[in-house]
């Protein structure tokens, strides 16, 4: 994977989401980077509540208005010629006019999302009405190619059906068209298989897939299905309670899984030749009003409690979880680099 | 289904009016050319039907004494009614026959020709009132619901303001008031107070949408503000709206006829449910057959409007459990 032939098209640099809660203010996004690379797929992984939906909605800066704001860090996009725009700090006008033209973004219930008062060949064109300008005529002629292009038979009929008339799977590739309309250069996936039935999944993600390496588009593909992203990332990030814990290319992640999370999270997909083993991780990802200090991971994580065990009492703390090492709840853990292109923020794994 | 059949016939038989009920004829021959009389005051009861409609032939009436005009005739068609609604007669009190299907009353005029011509009066009130509260209460609501923070306060407590009024009583005022009341005071007065659940109901559902997927992925491909509220929000919140301003037709309705009653709404001569059934009850003795026929029609108006209301709320809510959403 060479920078040169790959050029970040979004380069994320210490992302911070500031919430507004009760409690006070909390960071459910908490110092994330990440590239966004032109023909590939970043794959973001992680349990419900870890702040990848959060993530993938601050990048569009679709925060929930007066809820949820980007507090710190750089988004920054480019587009190959020029001075980069950082969309964590430009104005209102300008980010309406990126998204839907250089940054898409499809979501996990397409029936929740497609208006059902129009048609879906109304709702393509409209897109591309917007951002490229066509007439009524042309942009309708556009949306029956795009939902064509997407795998829809008969389209120009299609176009003139209401979403309700489509199936679940033939919805989300209709919302797959709207994010195409405006030739965006990004799309951001969130969940986007996680509704459907199986076989639909794996036709959604072939289709993905082929858009993708076809176009040229680089993809955010966020997912807790690490199953999907074994089909469809180039890279993974893992995140934890706001943070990125391990990041490497997909064959080597899966290969060589360092970080006791991601281990974890590996042991509990189920495989045919391994008997149903792990069980899942014990306990659940903080809340963003209770993050654990330290290492976010150490109250659930295994590593620790057992060498801790062997540690003896000088080197470990009794936690409410029981006895972890004490620099886990010490030091936070920063990204680096354990092996050729790959990152972890574990104290205790060896480079 | 019946409701909505029925009501069309009443917007037909008050659009058609003078052709159901007048004095002049549909069609007559006079010194051998024809003229459509009844039909030209048809064209022109339509607003801005004169904008269209010039001053030649076709859209002019004939200056001729109708009479003669039908005693020389041979050829001319009578409307179903051939009475005005405001033509006094000699012939008072009148018990319904052949001639006067419902009678006259006690100035002499025909009863079926004023209930035809009050039709035009109450939908026109009903519907008129309702259109304009809605038009506020829907602007109103989602402009609160979507901005929310200082204006969603402002519009909150201006709603409930307004609901704070006693508004028969506020219009009674305003109708004291006004120097030479009609309907379109009566039109005016409970559109600026009927609004207020309409408002409510349309803020509520631009808070539930607002922060929707919907809304969300309508952002996400480039829509502005105004674009995700008007086209993409508004029109899937308006089912429960449209239920509430249905209802709100038959209550308009029926404020109208009390005010017209108590002689606060429409003035007297012109013919309306309210003002034919006050000069009945004044006279409910000596021709108690004059009460039936505005109650009848104010009762099945009013019927029918709910039942429309009702038919409009199994379409928009399938589950078919909704609270009451009559306003007032």
């Amino acid at each position: 994977m060479s920078p040169d032939r790959h050029p970040a098209a979004l380069a994320v640099r210490d992302l911070r989401v500031e919430m507004r809660t009760r409690d006070g203010i909390v960071h459910p996004v908490d110092g994330v980077s990440f590239d966004i690379r032109r023909g590939r797929t970043l794959g973001l992984a992680g349990e419900s509540g870890c702040g990848k939906t959060l993530t993938a909605l601050a990048l569009m800066r679709l925060l929930p208005r007066g809820r949820a704001r980007i507090s710190g860090g750089s988004v920054l996009w480019s587009n190959g010629d020029g001075e980069p725009v950082d969309l964590a700090t430009v104005g209102e006008q300008e980010v309406r006019r990126m998204r839907g033209r250089r940054l898409a973004m499809i979501f996990q219930d397409p029936a929740a999302a497609l208006n059902p008062v129009f048609t879906v060949g109304e709702q393509i064109a409209e897109v591309s009405r917007l951002h490229l300008g066509l007439s009524r005529g042309k942009a309708m002629q556009q949306a029956a190619r795009l939902l064509s292009r997407v795998g829809i038979a008969d389209a120009a009929r299609r176009a003139r059906e209401y979403p309700h008339q489509f199936s679940g799977g033939m919805q989300q590739r209709a919302m797959l068209a709207m994010a195409l309309a405006g030739e965006p250069a990004i799309l951001i996936a969130d969940e986007p298989t996680t509704a459907l039935d199986v076989t639909v999944q794996a036709q959604i993600v072939d289709l993905l897939r082929g858009i993708q390496s076809a176009g040229g588009m680089g993809m955010l593909w966020v997912t807790h299905d690490l199953g999907v992203l074994a089909q469809v990332a180039d890279e993974i990030c893992v995140m934890y309670a706001g943070r990125i814990v391990e990041r490497a290319p997909t064959r080597e992640l899966f290969s060589h899984p360092l970080h006791p999370y991601t281990q974890a999270l590996l042991a509990c997909v189920p495989r045919l030749h391994r008997p149903a083993g792990g069980s899942g991780i014990p306990g659940s990802v903080p809340t963003p009003t209770d993050v654990p200090p330290g290492c976010r991971f150490h109250p659930r994580c295994a590593l620790s409690r057992r060498r801790a065990a062997e540690a003896g009492a000088a080197l470990s703390i009794e936690g409410p979880s029981g006895r972890v090492l004490r620099h886990c709840v010490d030091e936070i853990p920063v990204l680096r680099q354990a092996r050729p292109e790959h990152w972890i923020a574990c104290g205790e794994v060896a480079s | 289904m019946l409701s909505l059949v029925g009501l069309v016939a009443l917007v037909g038989v008050a659009v058609l009016r003078p052709v159901l009920a007048s004095r002049l004829p549909v069609v007559c021959r006079y010194e051998g050319r024809l003229y459509f009389p009844g039909v030209v005051e048809v064209v022109r009861s339509v607003p801005f039907a004169s904008l269209v409609a010039g001053e030649g032939r076709p859209f002019s009436l004939p200056s001729f004494d109708v009479e003669t005009a039908l005693a020389e005739s041979s050829f001319g068609v009578r409307a179903l009614i051939p009475y005005d609604p405001m033509a006094y007669s000699s012939d008072v009190r009148a018990r319904p026959s052949r001639q006067h299907w419902l009678g006259t009353d006690d100035l002499g005029r025909d009863v079926a020709a004023r209930l035809v011509h009050g039709t035009a009066v109450s939908l026109k009130v009903g519907l008129g009132a309702m259109a304009l509260a809605g038009l506020i209460g829907i602007a109103l609501g989602a402009w609160a619901g979507y901005a929310g923070g200082i204006v969603d306060m402002a519009v909150s407590r201006l709603i409930e303001l307004v609901m704070c009024f006693p508004v028969f009583f506020l219009i009674l005022a305003v109708m004291v008031w006004v120097e030479e009341p009609g309907v379109n005071h009566v039109i005016l007065v409970i559109g600026l107070t009927a609004w207020t659940p309409i408002a409510r109901l349309m803020r509520a559902e631009m808070l539930r949408l607002r922060d929707s997927e919907l809304a969300t992925a309508a952002r996400a491909l480039g829509a502005g503000p105004v674009r995700v509220l008007l086209r993409h929000l508004l029109p899937n919140a308006m089912a429960p709206v449209l239920v509430t301003i249905t209802f709100g037709v038959g209550h308009a309705i029926l404020i109208e006829a009390a005010l017209s009653w108590l002689g606060f709404g429409v003035p007297p001569p012109a013919p309306s449910w309210g003002v034919m059934l006050r000069s009945a009850y004044d006279q409910i003795h000596s021709a108690p057959f004059l009460v039936y026929p505005p109650c009848v029609a104010i009762f099945a108006t009013v019927l029918m409007v709910n039942w429309l209301g009702e038919a409009v709320r199994d379409v928009a809510d399938p589950r078919g459990e909704s609270e009451n959403l009559v306003p007032g």
